[in-house]
């Protein structure tokens, strides 16, 4: 499982010269000839001096990685530092927590389920399909990873277009995974203590 | 324009660069405080890799001449080089404001606001931009990689169609359609252009990077991982889905030989597609172009 060819990097096109086409002499300026506003003052005041420098993004591949071995609470988590990389959090923030409670609560269900020997939906008895729950969980991480990635998808392509290298991300990648697989357990334990409304003895 | 100017221009675009070199250094010794002649000296720093030696060198020509359009935007470009986008922004805001009508300018800095992600902001520059003067051809390049950024196919196609019509051997465009093919993975098409590319610019190291990992793509050796190339990450994920089912139905049909083998044919492909890409690159890059 290795994502497709790693798209080719390119520094974004290299335009004729800025200091070249200043000229004026050789450029056909049109200027404003009231010399009132153009509308555009909105758009020239500074984005970037707030920002601070730009961080650049994790790649698509260690999204992908830490999906497949964390599973969906450890996509959410590694979702969430690229947004905060992007600046976007805050924008973000409503979706990636709606991505924790659903796996938290898919968490403690199947837990549940498992623990009273409940049944899952076209599955079966939760206790012998647990193979096949390990599975659901990782095509929904993996499903939420999708998600995430086209929502985040316009930013992958303009690192790409800047060169921007991805940084190094095993060290918070599986920082992230682990906190996956100890979120997966804290659900097992969670599940004794929450009462669910027609669970089967 | 001086006969030195029109000389160190055409120099400097073939990649002349130690002629170039040589006739600055003559020049600078005649008419050191002519501004052009420092602008000229940055853009053989940049090309020579030397931002900080470029940097010298405008500030000189800031210093003769502080409102010199071409020294102010050879200061953003050294900014641009050393990824100093906030001051980068800095220099260009104010020679928008003298200019803003010039849809280049704008553009320019709707590509600034492209590579930092500020991408809302970029659509409505080059929007801005392609109102002023809906022709300029800078423009229409920056919509292109804007509209790719953007998921917008049809309007990337359109305009580098439009461009390709009107400058068919401009190398901005050829390189914007680099882009273009590679986004649509078609790297055979993509690497026959870079090559073209390459025979103009034989130093251009990001080029040279481009055509080995488009080598890589399209190496016979690399048809395995063709759905991969083709449909990115669906397909990984459709392969270990696929897995999965097939695994599941040895299992039920209890034949243990079938799932292990099945088992390992998947990890054997799993550490070829991690390895291929790493190795043929690394070989194509021994081998050489």
């Amino acid at each position: 499982m290795r994502e497709g060819a790693r798209a080719v990097r390119l520094r974004a096109f290299a335009p004729a010269h800025l200091f070249d086409t200043l000229r004026q002499e050789r450029r056909n300026v049109r200027e404003d000839v009231e010399g009132g506003g153009t509308g555009i003052d909105h758009l020239l005041q500074p984005s970037l001096t707030q920002l601070g420098r730009q961080l650049p993004l994790y790649s698509v591949r260690a999204g992908f990685m830490v999906a497949f071995f964390g599973g969906g609470i450890a996509s959410v988590l590694f979702t969430a530092l690229n947004s905060q990389r992007l600046g976007r959090l805050a924008r973000d923030a409503w979706w990636l927590l709606l991505g924790v409670v659903a796996f938290a609560s898919l968490g403690i269900w199947t837990s549940h389920l498992a623990r009273t020997g409940g049944e899952l939906p076209w599955l079966g008895p939760a206790v012998e399909n647990a193979r096949e729950l390990r599975y659901l969980n990782r095509a929904l991480a993996l499903a939420f990873f999708g998600l995430a990635y086209q929502a985040h998808r316009p930013y992958y392509k303009a690192a790409e277009f800047a060169g921007q290298t991805p940084p190094n991300p095993w060290g918070p990648g599986l920082v992230i995974a682990v906190l996956g697989v100890v979120a997966a357990l804290a659900f097992h334990s969670l599940a004794s203590f929450v009462p669910l409304l027609g669970a089967s003895r | 324009m001086r006969d030195e100017h029109i000389q160190l221009e055409r120099l400097l675009e073939v990649g002349r660069l130690r002629d170039a070199s040589q006739l600055l250094q003559r020049a600078l010794g005649e008419t050191p405080d002519d501004p052009s002649l420092h602008v000229y000296a940055a853009r053989l720093c940049l090309a020579q890799s030397d931002t900080s030696g470029a940097r010298d060198h405008v500030r000189q020509a800031l210093r003769i001449a502080p409102d010199d359009m071409a020294a102010r935007g050879a200061l953003y470009e050294v900014e641009l080089r050393d990824e100093q986008h906030a001051e980068a922004e800095q220099v260009l805001i104010p020679m928008i404001r003298e200019q803003p009508r010039n849809a280049f300018l704008l553009a320019t800095y709707a590509r600034l606001m492209l590579v930092t992600f500020q991408l809302e902001k970029s659509r409505a520059l080059v929007d801005e931009a392609l109102r002023i003067d809906p022709e300029e051809p800078n423009v229409k390049l920056v919509d292109v990689l804007l509209a790719i950024v953007e998921g917008d196919r049809p309007r990337a196609e359109a305009q580098l169609q439009e461009l390709i019509a009107t400058d068919p051997d401009g190398e901005a465009i050829a390189r914007t359609l680099l882009a273009w093919l590679c986004e649509q993975r078609r790297y055979a098409e993509a690497l026959r252009l870079a090559q073209e590319l390459l025979r103009v610019r034989p130093n251009d190291t990001e080029l040279i990077t481009c055509i080995i990992e488009l080598r890589a793509a399209t190496h016979w050796l690399g048809l395995p991982l063709w759905p991969q190339r083709r449909f990115g990450w669906l397909a990984s994920v459709g392969l270990w889905f696929g897995f999965v089912v097939v695994v599941s139905v040895a299992r039920r049909i209890d034949d243990a030989a079938l799932a292990l083998g099945l088992a390992l044919s998947y990890l054997a492909y799993v550490i070829y597609s991690w390895t291929y890409d790493p190795l043929m690159r690394r070989w194509l890059r021994k081998r050489g172009l």
